[in-house]
């Protein structure tokens, strides 16, 4: 039952939420145009190789691969911060998602967008993509869907379908409430989003059951799609990459970089957009403890792999083992190690330390080991090939230092016009748990009054 | 001609005791209706004919289509273009599952999507849902219950119904 301060919670949770929304500040535009800059030199960068060619890239052979597929594994593993954590948290209806959810999702869309263009870039001749689509076409080129990029090609496009579903159907219900606040240009853009959304009894039930077949239905494909980008990997024959655990410790590591851009994304939030009171400690703190149980479950993984290695002792394997343990890039290794497994776990596995501030700088160091993790599979893999004649080197190009910057800007950029169209934390669903919580107070209160 | 008659109301108590007038007075309970900027699911808003959905049946037979084409594309395809594939066979349900799966998760969320939009009547880009003046009661959380006043002299009857349920403001249209 609603009483009167809970109408003037639900009041102060709108102007609360819909205040970033409807105030610009300078700062926004400050911060809009430094990312567009940013990402205009990676766009320029970009062009300047498609136009010389791949040699401006520190790509050669052995090492074909180099840091965009590092940066489009990096990408695609933060895009499991979203559709996944809010999926899960969703199914098993923790009330504590509620704040975080669209944070989340909205990452995993970006992400992936931005994610999915490093292949593209990564081809050298851009123009030539669309022939990964399958098509009849009067070339007579048709795809082989017994490639893993072909998998990944389908998988990827599933996600961010799925993903960007997943994330539009419950902003509905919030982007009509825009729709009935705001004027002008905005209010024709909230209409058409809005798609006409009047907020019946009967749109409410079928938009519930919606979410959550495609909760059910997201879960499986979120794990599919990383295990598919470790396939890229796995289904050659290259030392460290050919590998049966390589799908699950993709997962974990897409799961563990997710989480820490997500925590990452709502310390940010939190403070520019002043939602203390919807991003509170408690949110940190499971979210905290979750980072930690994954930091494990990747030393777990990452221990089992190189153990595994170092015990069967074949010569391809150890050249490569040692290349990353022992020798020139065994710095990243233990940097990794440094970020992903003891930093994290000194910072969470202390209450104490497990404060907003201590899980801001473990999932830093997170991500920050994370794309080193992801540099060390590419790069220590390619350098040290089977046959050692064919032994090589590499360092990255200022070309491909640029896109990535540029890439990065343009994902931030997104994710701050997205959250200047659209409210950060879903509006409906957090009144639905503060009014489920006031229902449950009531009632173990007073039976009787809660008709 | 028919007209509408909306009502606002501060709490959800107050739009039940509404809703719960009407129908007793024998407005159909198609013709009564409630609006919420937040989840309402309970009986008296949603009778039990209107709980009925066929979401999931939409989603499993979506999902059985993308199975299905998942397994066509690729077979069908493989066999006619010759690829080369290694000494592996042309066909391979091992590397093929995974369209399977793929094309099986899209079409059970197109399912989902598809049964969302026609079962809640959307997209309705046209027309107006309420009056203006009633959105501001939504933001700060009250309900709307309007009713579709036929024969037309009814309408002062459901206006009076409203009004004694307590609502906060009246129009009609």
């Amino acid at each position: 039952m609603k009483n009167k301060s809970e109408q003037m919670t639900d009041q102060k949770i709108h102007e609360d939420l819909m205040r970033p929304l409807l105030v610009t500040r300078r700062r926004f535009y400050v911060v809009v145009v430094l990312l567009a800059l940013a990402g205009l030199w990676g766009l320029i960068a970009w062009g300047y190789q498609i136009q010389t060619g791949m040699g401006v890239a520190g790509i050669n052979n052995p090492v074909f691969w180099g840091v965009y597929i590092a940066t489009f594994v990096f990408f695609i593993g933060i895009s499991h911060a979203g559709t996944l954590i809010s999926a899960i948290l969703r199914v098993n209806n923790a009330g504590w998602r509620r704040p975080v959810t669209r944070c989340a999702e909205a990452i995993t869309v970006f992400a992936l967008m931005v994610g999915a263009l490093y292949p593209v870039i990564h081809l050298g001749r851009v123009w030539k993509f669309y022939w990964l689509i399958p098509y009849p076409s009067e070339r007579g080129v048709w795809p082989n869907f017994h490639s893993p990029l072909m998998w990944d090609f389908i998988a990827i496009n599933t996600y961010l379908l799925g993903s960007l579903t997943y994330l539009y159907l419950p902003m509905i219900p919030d982007i009509a409430i825009l729709r009935d606040r705001v004027s002008g240009w905005r209010r024709k853009i909230y209409n058409v989003l809005a798609l006409g959304w009047s907020g019946t009894p009967v749109q409410w039930h079928r938009l519930e059951k919606a979410i959550s077949i495609m909760a059910v239905a997201i879960i499986p494909v979120a794990v599919s799609v990383h295990t598919v980008v470790s396939w890229d990997f796995a289904m050659s024959l290259n030392p460290m990459w050919h590998s049966t655990i390589f799908g699950p410790y993709f997962v974990v590591g897409a799961i563990f970089s997710g989480i820490a851009a997500l925590i990452v994304a709502m310390v940010i939030l939190r403070k520019l957009l002043h939602l203390e009171a919807y991003l509170q400690p408690i949110h940190f703190n499971n979210l905290g403890l979750l980072l930690l149980t994954m930091s494990l479950m990747w030393f777990y993984f990452t221990f089992a792999e190189y153990l595994t290695t170092w015990y069967g002792n074949m010569p391809e394997e150890m050249a490569s083992f040692q290349f990353k343990v022992n020798g020139p890039l065994s710095p990243f290794f233990w940097f990794m190690i440094l970020m992903n497994f003891l930093i994290p776990t000194i910072l969470l596995a202390f209450r104490r330390t497990r404060t907003i501030a201590g899980c801001f700088i473990a999932s830093v160091c997170v991500l920050i080991g994370m794309w080193v993790e992801r540099f060390l599979i590419v790069v220590g893999t390619l350098s040290r090939p089977r046959l050692v004649f064919a032994w090589g080197s590499y360092a990255p190009s200022w070309v491909e230092i640029s896109v990535i910057l540029g890439t990065v800007a343009y994902f931030i950029l997104l994710y701050v016009i997205f959250s200047k169209l659209f409210p950060i934390v879903s509006i409906w669903e957090f009144k639905e748990g503060i009014h489920l919580a006031q229902h449950e107070i009531v009632e173990e209160e007073s039976p009787v009054m809660a008709d | 001609m028919s007209r509408t008659v909306f009502a606002s109301f501060e709490n959800i108590a107050q739009a039940r005791r509404a809703v719960r007038a009407l129908t007793s007075a024998e407005f159909q309970p198609e013709e009564v209706t409630a609006y919420s900027a937040s989840p309402i699911l309970e009986p008296e808003f949603l009778p039990p004919k209107q709980q009925k959905s066929w979401i999931s049946r939409y989603a499993i037979f979506s999902g059985f289509m993308g199975a299905l084409t998942g397994y066509l594309v690729p077979t069908l395809t493989a066999s006619k273009m010759n690829l080369p594939t290694g000494g592996k066979p042309i066909a391979s349900d091992w590397s093929f599952g995974i369209v399977y799966f793929e094309l099986t998760a899209l079409g059970t969320i197109a399912g989902a999507v598809f049964g969302l939009l026609l079962e809640g009547r959307l997209p309705r880009l046209k027309g107006k849902i309420y009056p203006d003046e009633f959105a501001d009661d939504l933001t700060e959380g009250g309900l709307v219950v309007s009713v579709t006043a036929e024969p037309p002299e009814r309408l002062e009857e459901a206006e009076c119904l409203l009004q004694d349920a307590g609502a906060k403001k009246i129009k009609t249209v």
